[in-house]
């Protein structure tokens, strides 16, 4: 078995891109969140988190709890483009990178002829000189097992999980640790007894399935360190979408036709920087009674401009009878194909008459 | 109004005249079928203002009178009854139907029809007569090349023109173009005309494959097909149709003459590798065969053969396989000739006697 995945790991990647523009902000406690009285936290340093202050918390509590600390409002653009500099390195070993978010992807080496281990040292390295962020790196046979190995010992961290590791180290562990057990799922193991990764090996298979249908026996199997999920890069977007939810229910077409307008500017700028052009626009409503329509028309051509978008989204609405307020609105871009492709046109010279 | 009607007769003349009757109106009557007793007849109506249609089906009549009924309604009904003698009855004062036939009974609450739009009157016109068969291949093998794109209405139809005891179709999408034509003896038609892609869409369905004759007449902005007792009528769309005779290329580099079949069906099976790509498939010609391929990430590759003879140089070039289907299946002779000018020049495809053309261009993969 090739120890070729690697997974990569961000270390508090957001509260990291802000400390590294700002550097008064190193040793301080930094929290990006949400600023509005609903906020919650989207990454806490680790200086932050020494008071407990945690992912997905609610700013308000966060306050409480570290009343010092230096709070941000995230700047995802910022953010977005730290990470498509982290995946510039990443490409250079290898086409098989799949992101999982901004701070996190998986990687499979496997056809670059350097040993693996010496291509993760040297991407943490890059990491660290030329972009002046730390990230953790685990590396293994399998996904499962190397994000289990990046998380091993956060931040700035680096392990390898082999298969003769996995004995010692895996399976003394939680039922918590193995993917896709939540808790809930946790609850449910623990119920029948099963506490800890090796208590999943050694049980029966059918008793799993049993009890947790198809995830009991993904479960079991990786429970026996088995992981066959490949590492894909992400493929064309089937669609892009977007809707808005108004803050108060809307009647009036006129009004809508504003928020029409805005979405198309987003889907067509989101269309845009992939690359990609679709045939086809839905338009979905909710009415204020939760009722959906959604109504969809195609074009012949592959279109991605913001005015054609707008155009299309904008016949369907007209045609639309309001019998009620509208409590949300969204269109989508379908029928996708990528942009490098071009349907040449038959040249007709503008006759003038 | 009373009349008795063959339940299959009947049908026949609803579904008729129903492709006239519109789907989506802001005038209800539209949505409705004119029926009126004429002589021994029902003579029935459909038209969504563009388009009309009208039919008649033979009846005992035996009380006159005329009414407008729902198309949906009514059409489902008198299709799902048995074949059998179908009785109508219209109530002269709330313009209800009542329907009768073996022991089932329906009313249903009608119109009157002095609200129904006549069908314009066709004013004296230039006319000609065809075969119904000949008639029904010629919209058929241009009609899929008209375009949908509405910001483009002179393209949303065919345009149809008379030169020299010829009749000519021409439809483009501007990815595509199809041209038929047809001689005539004694055609006294000069002149050209946008048909409605719908129009000729419906008349083709409607024609029979026969050696009847369709009379065709033609005025400043109608265009009126007489055939089996049905009349159709349809507005013509205005505007400049582009000139299509500057895009059909004059030479080429490569010629092949293929199987049309053979090529039909491999074209088709390659394109099922081809959809996730916007349905584009790769045509490679060599001296003695032809090569379709088609490649669908993550899903696999298709690889097609048809042998050929080529005249000329070997080349290669992609198309969206939709197009070239719709022309090769619409076609009826045995064999037909490719004929190509490297890859990012139109390919044309056609039959021996040069009386049926279609274009298409190639899609470039950067």
């Amino acid at each position: 078995m090739e120890l070729s995945i690697i997974h990569i790991d961000m270390d508090a990647f957001y509260a990291s891109v802000e400390v590294r523009e700002n550097p008064a902000l190193r040793g301080k406690p930094v929290i990006i969140g949400g600023k509005s009285r609903r906020g919650v936290v989207s990454t806490a340093s680790y200086e932050a988190r020494c008071y407990g202050v945690g992912s997905a918390m609610p700013i308000a509590k966060a306050r409480k709890l570290c009343p010092n600390g230096v709070y941000l409002k995230p700047r995802h653009s910022l953010y977005k483009e730290v990470s498509n500099n982290i995946r510039e390195i990443f490409y250079r070993y290898t086409d098989l990178v799949e992101p999982l978010s901004l701070d996190e992807a998986y990687l499979d080496v496997k056809q670059n002829p350097k040993n693996s281990i010496r291509i993760a040292k040297e991407i943490k390295r890059e990491i660290e000189n030329n972009l002046g962020l730390t990230a953790s790196v685990g590396i293994s046979y399998n996904k499962f097992l190397a994000k289990l190995a990046s998380d091993f010992n956060k931040p700035n961290g680096f392990k390898i999980i082999s298969p003769y590791d996995f004995e010692e180290l895996i399976l003394p562990l939680d039922v918590k640790f193995l993917w896709g057990v939540g808790p809930k799922t946790e609850g449910k193991l623990k119920e029948i007894g099963l506490y800890k990764i090796k208590d999943i090996a050694q049980a029966d298979r059918i008793v799993l399935i049993d009890k947790l249908g198809k995830k009991g026996y993904q479960i079991w199997k990786l429970a026996q360190g088995e992981d066959n999920r490949e590492v894909t890069p992400p493929s064309r977007p089937k669609s892009i979408g977007k809707e808005t939810t108004f803050k108060k229910d809307i009647g009036d077409k006129v009004l809508l036709i504003d928020y029409l307008k805005e979405l198309c500017s987003e889907v067509s700028q989101r269309a845009v920087s992939n690359n990609i052009k679709g045939r086809s626009i839905s338009l979905k409503l909710k009415y204020s009674d939760f009722e959906e329509f959604s109504k969809s028309q195609s074009c012949e051509y592959y279109f991605n401009k913001e005015e054609k978008i707008y155009k299309l989204a904008l016949s369907i609405l007209k045609e639309i009878n309001l019998r009620k307020k509208v409590r949300l609105i969204g269109i989508t871009l379908f029928n996708m194909r990528d942009n490098s492709i071009k349907q040449l046109c038959l040249s007709f010279k503008k006759t003038k008459k | 109004m009373k009349v008795e009607v063959n339940q299959k007769d009947f049908y026949q003349a609803i579904n008729i005249v129903r492709k006239a009757v519109s789907t989506k109106t802001t005038l209800p009557i539209l949505s409705g079928i004119l029926l009126k007793t004429e002589g021994q007849r029902l003579r029935l109506v459909g038209t969504d203002l563009e388009m009309g249609i009208e039919a008649f089906v033979e009846a005992e009549i035996i009380e006159e009178g005329e009414v407008v009924l729902p198309a949906i309604y009514f059409a489902n009904i008198i299709k799902e009854l048995p074949n059998e003698k179908v009785d109508l009855e219209i109530s002269k004062d709330n313009n209800t139907a009542f329907i009768k036939c073996g022991y089932s009974k329906f009313n249903i609450n009608g119109s009157p029809a002095d609200e129904f739009p006549s069908l314009p009157k066709v004013k004296s016109g230039k006319s000609f007569k065809i075969k119904e068969g000949r008639l029904k291949e010629i919209f058929g093998q241009v009609e899929f090349a008209i375009s949908k794109d509405e910001s483009k209405p002179f393209l949303n139809g065919g345009l149809l023109l008379f030169e020299e005891d010829k009749i000519k179709l021409v439809a483009t999408d501007t990815y595509r173009l199809a041209y038929r034509e047809d001689s005539i003896e004694e055609l006294d038609i000069e002149g050209d005309a946008i048909v409605p892609s719908n129009t000729i869409s419906e008349i083709a369905k409607l024609l029979n494959d026969s050696e009847d004759l369709v009379e065709v007449v033609l005025t400043e902005n109608q265009i009126l097909f007489n055939f089996a007792g049905i009349t159709m009528v349809s507005r013509l769309i205005e505007g400049q149709f582009p000139n299509y005779k500057q895009v059909i290329p004059k030479n080429s580099k490569t010629k092949v003459e293929v199987d049309r079949m053979e090529l039909l069906r491999a074209t088709k099976r390659a394109a099922l590798l081809a959809r996730q790509d916007a349905d584009i498939i790769k045509i490679n010609l060599k001296e003695d065969r032809l090569v379709i391929t088609a490649n669908a990430p993550e899903v696999g590759q298709a690889y097609e053969e048809v042998s050929i003879s080529l005249l000329g140089q070997e080349t290669e070039i992609a198309f969206n396989a939709n197009y070239l289907v719709d022309c090769l299946k619409a076609m009826k002779d045995e064999t037909v000739n490719v004929e190509l000018s490297g890859s990012l020049a139109p390919g044309v495809i056609k039959r021996d006697s040069d009386d049926y053309v279609y274009v298409i261009m190639p899609v470039r993969s950067a």
